[in-house]
């Protein structure tokens, strides 16, 4: 039965596609804000789409190297991502703890954006 | 203020958002989520900004029961700028301030939250580094080396090194076992 094995490849194919697509257009609305944003001399809130962006940029990274990692493509895939993704909050959340107990507004907004961001990608990508 | 603080608080003002705050506490005082309501901004980002409008001190903050209540600073804010533009610091002044804010800066990379994150590679850095750690030491008085560990311990895990370094740059000095803050440190 190769028509099953062909179907779910190529099911595999469009959702990494559409995954990947969602990644792009993302850091392009990021990037659009950001511009709109300096023009409005927000320039602090500004570099917060740039964080955004570079979070997404973070993910789609860690997207393309874990499917050359993994052995094959479909469930290993997806969890060693989610697992990834995970991996990288952990520091953000330990920095978040930090900085809510020494009342570290600043630092506070900006590693909630990275979580927030973050999180909105893995359940994305679980969708 | 000086021109740095003057430039400080004129680099805070150039922002619209947080100029859009400052024209909402100048009609009541107002807390983060009724600010970030009107403003249609998240509460953290209100967060964020109400810092550095403390920082440059023309936001002041009070608790009121279960809110903290933000209110512009009005003494600063209606000060008339041309003062603050005639208010030129003197040679010395401006070296002690450059040498000031090259400490800061040090002090900025080096700690978080009171924590020593890394010893610096560069000297003059290190000593800047150990003279913050020293002010939690008192003038005049006698410590053992268990007490000196124990303090720096509460910077950084690498007690020993720090505590030869403090010795090496002269902030400490060491008779028998008894460490004493040098004078001039």
């Amino acid at each position: 039965m190769p028509g099953l094995c062909e179907d779910s490849e190529r099911e595999y194919t469009m959702k990494a596609n559409e995954f990947l697509t969602y990644i792009d257009q993302s850091i392009a609305a990021c990037a659009k804000k950001e511009r709109a944003l300096i023009e409005e001399n927000r320039k602090d809130e500004a570099n917060m789409e740039r964080i955004k962006s570079n979070v997404y940029g973070i993910a789609k990274s860690l997207y393309q190297v874990t499917e050359e990692l993994a052995d094959k493509h479909g469930e290993e895939h997806r969890a060693m991502f989610v697992d990834k993704m995970e991996a990288v909050m952990v520091p953000w959340k330990k920095s978040l703890e930090a900085a809510k107990q020494h009342m570290d507004s600043e630092k506070e907004c900006v590693e909630l954006i990275k979580l927030s961001v973050a999180e909105e990608i893995v359940k994305v990508f679980q969708s | 203020m000086n021109q740095e603080s003057a430039i400080k608080l004129f680099k805070c003002l150039a922002d619209k958002s947080r100029i859009q705050i400052l024209c909402s506490l100048m009609e009541e005082d107002m807390y983060v989520e009724r600010l970030a309501e009107r403003l249609n901004l998240t509460p953290p980002t209100i967060s964020f900004h109400l810092k550095k409008l403390e920082d440059a001190d023309v936001v002041t903050k009070r608790k009121d029961q279960y809110y903290t209540m933000y209110s512009i600073n009005r003494e600063v804010l209606t000060r008339p700028m041309i003062e603050l533009l005639k208010e030129e610091a003197s040679e010395e002044e401006k070296i002690r301030q450059r040498e000031e804010q090259y400490r800061k800066k040090v002090i900025d990379s080096f700690f978080e939250y009171g924590k020593l994150k890394n010893i610096p590679a560069q000297r003059k850095k290190e000593k800047i580094c150990l003279e913050e750690i020293a002010k939690s030491f008192e003038p005049g008085r006698d410590y053992t080396e268990k007490e000196v560990n124990l303090i720096i311990a509460d910077f950084n895990d690498d007690f020993c090194t720090i505590r030869r370094d403090m010795i090496g740059f002269g902030i400490f000095e060491r008779e028998q076992s008894t460490y004493r803050l040098k004078n001039n440190a």
